[in-house]
């Protein structure tokens, strides 16, 4: 346990087990899975189809409840969170950036980046999202609703939203899954100079390896389990080692 | 098509639910009226009916006066003619009946007087034989002078039973008399609501008629006569004047004004149904737009496999016939309730009608189907062309939005409707003064102005919502911010939500707009123009003896009594409502003359309201020939002109003549107002000589100024107070409709409002987010609503030209209109708010 109070993990998942239905019908969508995110880290979970590691996000980020294990953002304990609990918790400590942008089609893409704040009621800091929005290049588009920006600058408006409040982890699910290739890889470039310079810790699940390359390390996940990791990847790395995994399958 | 069709409607329970709540009103309130309308008519058709399987013929005189009012108001006919009648060749039996006004006084003091103003106290007189549709439940027939017996409703309610001693009071001396008998009319325990005391026919000519007088003759035919073939036969014997009518014609006028009397129920009802109909429409369009939206891809699929858009359009209508059909088929059943309800009331009130069983017409099921089905295929029409026009690619796209149509026309539109609406009415308005259809014309723009408004408001919704809910957004921030940004998004399905508020708020305005100025000007007429210090009335309209104001003449302290009766007569051959006055009337009501002088009333002159001699271009010293309901015809001089004035016999009397004049030409003498002036100084001794004076006249209100304006004020609130509850339901289905749209709008923001509980927003904050939404709107259609209803309002007080002469705008009353519709539009959010809140973060986001 003590290691989880490790100061040095942004988040951690212990002996995490998720199971959808019961009896014969259960499905065990993660078995005890257990995993560090360390700080100042950007981390891709990989994995094929059906491998768990969409349920993994959501239950690190307390979307979803596991049915046992824990999970830890910082040093919270957040399957003993009630509802309150975790609404504050992803006000003060997470930050997401989505597939399909989600930005509230009312509000100006300024509006979008400070909603969290002006949710949570907090103080923005003006320097902080100068930083960030020179970062996602969109000052000239501040005034602009989302159905006037392209796919490309929603997800970096997304991106400068989940930065805002400073958070101890942003999860993205699929961020560059909407995207032609040149707007994705603006944006995975955008999401490693967050952890570069500005020291932010990023989970992000993906299935192409291409977006995964970005990532200090790939987590790869197979049938709920974590079956390997790989630090430093490159795009052929991590295609060898999906095509392992593949192979693994068809081998068992 | 069928098939996917009603799985359609099924799987959309509760936005139909609300939808077929809507429609379901509004046939209710119009089956049950209809229901309502015609069991009356097949009870007294019925219990009519029932006398007349003996009742051939009745012999009357011609009245040409309008008399419907039971035939109270027509002259009685020598008693000689029953022989000549009962001469005639198959005539079996005749009987001389006799009616009038009496009113009985308990032994306690007690006026015997109906449970609710407006119907009569009635005296008849009783034969035995099988003509009468009376029926004793206790006692007997009255036999000569002394005896009388009462209808049951009124013996149950003043616990009068046999032998106990009442006192007669008419137009002469009081009679004392006792209750041998308790009567019920056919099955009813009264007559419509009046009080009926029965005497023997020597009695009842005495006390209420004149001795060889009667008021008709009840025929009974032999064998194998028809009513027509007798009634001919018996006209051929009849002096001028006096006419013979079929048994079958009088059943059909006594229906007739049975429901006229009760009309005002009925057209109150159906106009409310209008209303509870006109506001579903917006509901239904509603619904069916959001059926339609969130079908677009199941639609466009059924198109791109071959079906084509008249396939749609029919499919989508097709369900709203369905949806229709449940509705009118609920809304039917619910009519009864209503029949019921209205029976209820009007029992409730003292109106006796006879408990048989409801009466459903297939054409009151037809009516109702048809209405039902109808306005909700209408309302669904613009949504099913709508569905048509999905292109099956629709099918294949991920996001799909329906085609918009440009707001401009119908902002144009409706501007324009606004503008003629307003032009319209404003005429009316300054046409007032000069009276003739103002009114009308302030309808007509009335009409207009809330089309308009209708067309206008998604337009007009935009920056009035953001005006709105600025202080909200100070107060609350970004929840606020987001609530009023949604409020907007679909400015068409807003302003279809807002207006069916709008439009029971603009009517309800402008009825309080209307009743408050009315009630300023009446206060300001009394306040004015009574001089006189009491009032002396009794509750309904057949008046009271003139002995009340003789009584009060004599007292000491009293310096001026003045009598007002009232009659019908034909002025240039034209029927007019005539009072006849004392000529201290002017004092004590503050009568102005423009000419002439009061004082020739005594010579026999005629007086001419200021509006009647100018309609009937009359001059003061002029003559002009006046019919009487006796038959003759007098040249009377134009003895003077005066002002209009409202308080002269309870509204304004056209015309004027002496106590004498009327006497003369007037069967029955009875005061309908007196009014005393005591001497100065002397108010508190005729005050309480009057209530002395007035012992045996129980029934007689004695009323001082303050009094007498707060009982004029107190009938003009009860009036408002039952039709603003009635147009309380209007604003109930209103609320339904901000359920139905917030419902909606929830559903088609799910993902939305999992982003913003993803980004930390609590559960609170969203049931919050959803209730603002539905605060700004409902307080966007209560303010248009209550802005437009002021100044219909304002337009028809201005249309009525000197009746009301007030402008008055009740602003705190208005402002509880508006925080009502706060409250309902935030207790209409309470579902929706509920389920917004409910969703769990992950099924909102999640991609699908």
């Amino acid at each position: 346990m003590d290691d989880a109070h490790n100061g040095s993990l942004a988040a951690s998942a212990r002996h995490l087990t998720k199971i959808y239905g019961s009896g014969s019908t259960a499905v065990h969508a993660l078995s005890d899975v257990t995993v560090e995110f360390p700080k100042a880290h950007f981390t891709a979970i990989m994995g094929p189809s059906g491998s768990g590691k969409s349920t993994l996000l959501h239950c690190l980020a307390g979307l979803d409840t596991p049915s046992s294990g824990q999970v830890f953002i910082g040093d919270v304990d957040v399957t003993r969170l009630d509802d309150a609990g975790l609404t504050r918790l992803r006000r003060e400590a997470i930050g997401f950036v989505f597939q399909s942008f989600n930005l509230v089609p009312t509000l100006t893409a300024w509006e979008n980046i400070t909603l969290p704040l002006d949710i949570a009621r907090r103080k923005p800091d003006k320097a902080w999202l100068d930083s960030l929005i020179d970062a996602v290049d969109l000052r000239d588009r501040l005034g602009h609703k989302p159905a006037e920006l392209s796919g490309g600058q929603q997800q970096r408006v997304a991106c400068a939203r989940a930065l805002a409040g400073k958070p101890a982890v942003v999860f993205a699910d699929e961020p560059t899954g909407n995207l032609d290739s040149r707007s994705g890889s603006e944006v995975l470039g955008l999401l490693r100079w967050f952890v570069k310079e500005l020291g932010q810790t990023i989970v992000m699940v993906t299935h192409d390896p291409a977006a995964a390359s970005y990532a200090d390390r790939v987590v790869f996940l197979r049938d709920g389990r974590v079956v390997d990791e790989l630090l430093a990847p490159t795009r052929s790395g991590i295609l060898e080692r999906l095509a392992d995994l593949e192979a693994g399958v068809a081998g068992q | 098509m069928l098939r996917a069709s009603i799985r359609n409607l099924v799987a959309h329970k509760v936005r139909l639910v609300l939808t077929v709540l809507a429609v379901m009103i509004g046939v209710a309130f119009l089956v049950g009226t209809q229901i309502f309308t015609d069991t009356v008519k097949a009870t007294f058709d019925e219990l009519l009916g029932r006398t007349s399987k003996n009742l051939s013929v009745v012999v009357r005189e011609k009245s040409d006066f309008g008399a419907s009012d039971f035939g109270a108001s027509r002259q009685p006919i020598p008693e000689s003619l029953v022989a000549t009648v009962e001469a005639v060749p198959g005539v079996a039996h005749a009987v001389g009946s006799v009616t009038g006004f009496a009113t009985l006084v308990t032994a306690d003091g007690r006026a015997v007087v109906p449970k609710v103003v407006g119907p009569p106290t009635l005296a008849t007189s009783w034969t035995p034989s099988n003509l009468s549709s009376l029926r004793f439940v206790a006692g007997r027939g009255p036999r000569g002078p002394g005896e009388v017996a009462i209808d049951k409703a009124a013996a149950d309610r003043f616990h009068l039973g046999l032998g106990d001693r009442v006192t007669v009071q008419t137009e002469g001396a009081p009679m004392a008399a006792t209750v041998v008998g308790i009567v019920t009319v056919g099955a009813s325990s009264n007559l419509a609501g009046a009080v009926l005391s029965v005497f023997d026919p020597a009695t009842a000519q005495r006390v209420v008629g004149r001795p060889g007088y009667v008021n008709e003759i009840d025929v009974e035919a032999e064998p194998g006569i028809t009513q027509d073939e007798l009634a001919a036969r018996i006209s051929a014997v009849l002096p001028a004047g006096v006419e013979a009518v079929t048994a079958k014609t009088v059943t059909k006028e006594n229906t007739a004004a049975i429901s006229k009397a009760l009309g005002f129920f009925n057209t109150f009802l159906a106009i409310f149904a209008g209303v509870a109909l006109f506001v579903g429409l917006f509901i239904i369009v509603n619904t069916f737009t959001m059926l339609v939206a969130q079908r677009t891809r199941e639609l466009a699929l059924l198109r791109a496999v071959g079906a084509s858009r008249a396939q749609i359009t029919l499919a989508v209508l097709g369900e709203a016939a369905a949806v229709g059909g449940v509705a009118a088929t609920l809304g039917i059943a619910f009519g009864t309730v209503v029949a019921f309800g209205v029976r209820g009331l009007l029992h409730a009130v003292g109106v006796g009608l006879p408990s048989g069983p409801l009466v459903m017409n297939g054409r009151t099921v037809l009516l109702g189907y048809l209405v039902g089905i109808l306005v909700t295929v209408s309302a669904a029409l613009g949504p099913a062309l709508r569905a048509a026009r999905i292109p099956p690619v629709a099918a294949l796209r991920d996001v799909v939005a329906l085609p918009v149509r440009s707001l401009r026309i119908r902002a144009i539109v409706g501007a324009a409707l606004l503008g003629i609406g307003a032009m319209v009415a404003v005429g009316g308005w300054l046409a007032g003064s000069k009276g003739g259809g103002a009114a009308a014309r302030v309808g007509i723009g009335a009409v207009a102005l809330i089309v308009g408004m209708w067309l206008a408001s998604p337009v007009l919704s935009r920056p009035v919502i953001h005006a709105l809910g600025a202080p909200l957004v100070a107060v609350r921030g970004v929840i606020a911010r987001l609530a009023r940004s949604n409020a907007i998004r679909n400015p068409r399905r807003t302003a279809a939500t807002a207006s069916a508020l709008m439009i029971g708020l603009a009517l309800v305005s402008m009825l309080a707009v209307l009743t408050s100025s009315t009630k300023a000007s009446i206060a300001s007429l009394v306040d004015r123009n009574l001089g006189a210090d009491f009032v002396l009335q009794s509750e309904g309209f057949d008046g009271f003896s003139p002995d009340v104001a003789h009584r009060a003449a004599t007292l000491p302290g009293v310096e001026t009594v003045a009598e007002t009766r009232v009659g019908r007569a034909r002025v240039n051959g034209k029927t007019e409502f005539l009072a006849a006055v004392s000529p201290t009337i002017g004092s004590v009501v503050g009568l102005t003359m423009t000419s002439g002088s009061l004082t020739t009333l005594d010579d026999g002159a005629l007086l001419v309201s200021r509006s009647r001699a100018q309609a009937a271009k009359l001059t003061t010293g002029s003559t002009v020939e006046v019919e009487f309901p006796d038959r003759t015809r007098e040249r009377l001089r134009i003895g003077g002109v005066y002002e209009d004035n409202a308080l002269l016999a309870n509204g304004g009397a056209g015309y004027l003549v002496s106590l004498s004049t009327y006497e003369r030409h007037y069967a029955v003498q009875r005061d309908v107002i007196v009014y005393v002036e005591a001497a100065p100084g002397h108010q508190e001794e005729v005050s309480a000589g009057l209530a002395r004076a007035l012992q045996p006249y129980p029934q007689i209100h004695v009323r001082s100024q303050a009094e007498y304006k707060k009982s004029i004020l107190t009938q003009v609130d009860q009036i408002v107070g039952l039709i603003t509850g009635l147009l309380g339901v209007a604003l109930v289905i209103a609320v339904l409709g901000i359920a139905n749209t917030l419902a909606l709008s929830v559903y088609e923001r799910i993902r939305e409002i999992g982003l913003l509980r993803a980004v930390g927003m609590t559960r609170r904050h969203v049931r919050s987010m959803v209730r603002l939404e539905a605060l700004v709107i409902a307080v966007f259609g209560a303010l248009v609503g209550v802005v437009l209803g002021s100044l219909i309002g304002l337009a028809l007080v201005g249309a009525s030209g000197n009746q009301i002469d007030h402008l008055v705008v009740p602003f705190g009353q208005l402002a509880v209109y508006v925080l009502v519709a706060a409250i309902l539009g935030l207790l209409a959010a309470a579902g929706p708010a509920w389920q917004a809140g409910r969703r769990p973060v992950l099924t909102a986001i999640a991609t699908e």
